[in-house]
């Protein structure tokens, strides 16, 4: 996560109340279906979708935080979209548990629990009117923009 | 250029994590075989005391030893350990044999009745053997406890863990059958006794309003073809069959089983 100047930056004095609301709810939302959907690893990323969707004519710095939050929730489900399917063929195919399958899932935990802290900090700047941007999804949040 | 140096860092990263996380023997950390077997006896122990709390055990010991001289020499001829093996005699009027975990085979004494032969208690003891030996039973536990735990919150579990349970119940059966082939012909039993076993349960089973029969295992014609393939290709000589028992004692022991119900009723 950096705090450092990018390609689109916010000040909070221009950022409404409202606004503020809204983008911080972005990452609210993905967490609370990411625990009501578990272990379905879909339901956090429908989640953030349905909410950019119903946010796509709101103001430039809530479509940037839906945007954000949207990009890394992809980025995190194809990962636990990996350890669901290896967990099923497992279960299916009487697949014995392995040394890779246990690292896999330490892995997939290490980079939820990383992506979970990362969006209650983001989700909590962001109710402040602070402008978080996030290592890699910023830069790729700030192309789409300016598309 | 930024975006794509990022990503590749990134994944770099991730990659260089899991290759790290690679080094560690985590089936050891975690006693996965240990903590599988050490799950398999203990629910054996429960399912067992569950079943013992449904039916009364039959503790008759003439029954026990004559039923042991049938199971014992099909488990010996076949290099399979007896020591972690438990055969039960239950009494109830359902016609029925089932494995538990951890090597515990249940008979009912409406089975003993419903058979003509010892060959044919031979045939259903070496099915369920094949179900413990290939480890079915925990098998069938882990998929359907684990599909019922992953799709929980989708509320599509139960759906497919019935189209699952049923696709797998009827492979497990089939390999179960195949192996009962091969334990019946080590055991110098007539493996076509499984085969006509097989299809006096159809017969009997599928007149029954209970479709759990139907719905679990193989379709009979599939079934009848699968096994007289598996006993083709054996290619053994009908003259080295023997009996699992002869016929007078397979009778006194059905008169047995009969007088210890009607004892006690």
């Amino acid at each position: 996560m950096e705090h450092i100047e990018g390609a689109i930056n916010f000040s909070p004095r221009e950022v409404t109340e409202d606004e503020r609301e809204y983008a911080s709810n972005s990452y609210l939302m993905s967490l609370f279906a990411l625990f009501v959907g578990l272990p379905l690893p879909i339901f956090n990323l429908l989640a953030t979708v349905i909410f950019y969707l119903g946010n796509r004519k709101s103001t430039k710095f809530v479509r940037w935080h839906c945007t954000q939050a949207l990009i890394s929730q992809f980025s995190i489900f194809f990962f636990n979209t990996a350890a669901f399917w290896w967990t099923i063929a497992i279960i299916l195919n009487h697949k014995e548990i392995t040394d890779a399958y246990i690292a896999y899932l330490i892995l997939i935990l290490l980079l939820n629990a990383i992506e979970i802290i990362s969006t209650i900090y983001t989700s909590v700047q962001t109710r402040k009117g602070i402008h978080v941007r996030w290592f890699l999804f910023s830069d790729i949040t700030d192309n789409l923009m300016k598309k | 250029m930024k975006i794509l140096g990022k990503f590749l860092l990134l994944l770099g990263g991730i990659a260089v994590c899991y290759l790290l996380l690679l080094q560690v023997n985590w089936t050891t950390i975690f006693q996965v075989k240990e903590n599988r077997d050490r799950l398999e006896e203990r629910l054996g122990k429960v399912v067992l005391e569950q079943v013992k709390d449904m039916y009364d055990v039959i503790e008759d010991e003439d029954v026990n030893s004559t039923l042991d001289s049938i199971f014992i020499p099909l488990l010996k001829d076949n290099y399979i350990s007896t020591k972690n093996y438990d055969l039960f005699l239950v009494k109830s009027v359902e016609v029925n044999a089932f494995a538990l975990p951890d090597d515990k085979i249940i008979v009912t004494t409406g089975l003993i009745n419903f058979l003509d032969s010892a060959d044919y208690l031979s045939a259903v003891l070496a099915h369920e053997v094949a179900h413990c030996e290939k480890n079915h039973v925990m098998k069938s536990l882990i998929t359907n406890f684990g599909l019922d735990l992953l799709l929980s919150g989708s509320g599509t579990g139960e759906v497919t863990n019935f189209v699952t349970g049923q696709a797998f119940s009827r492979k497990l059966e089939k390999e179960a059958d195949e192996m009962a082939v091969e334990y019946l012909d080590a055991a110098r039993i007539n493996p076509t006794s499984i085969s006509k076993v097989m299809d006096m349960f159809d017969v009997y089973l599928s007149s029954d309003d209970d479709v759990s029969w139907i719905s679990s295992h193989p379709v009979p014609s599939d079934r009848k073809k699968y096994l007289s393939q598996k006993i083709d290709r054996l290619k053994t000589n009908p003259k080295m069959y023997k009996e699992a028992l002869s016929s007078e004692s397979w009778k006194s022991l059905k008169d047995r089983v009969s007088s210890s119900l009607d004892n006690e009723s």
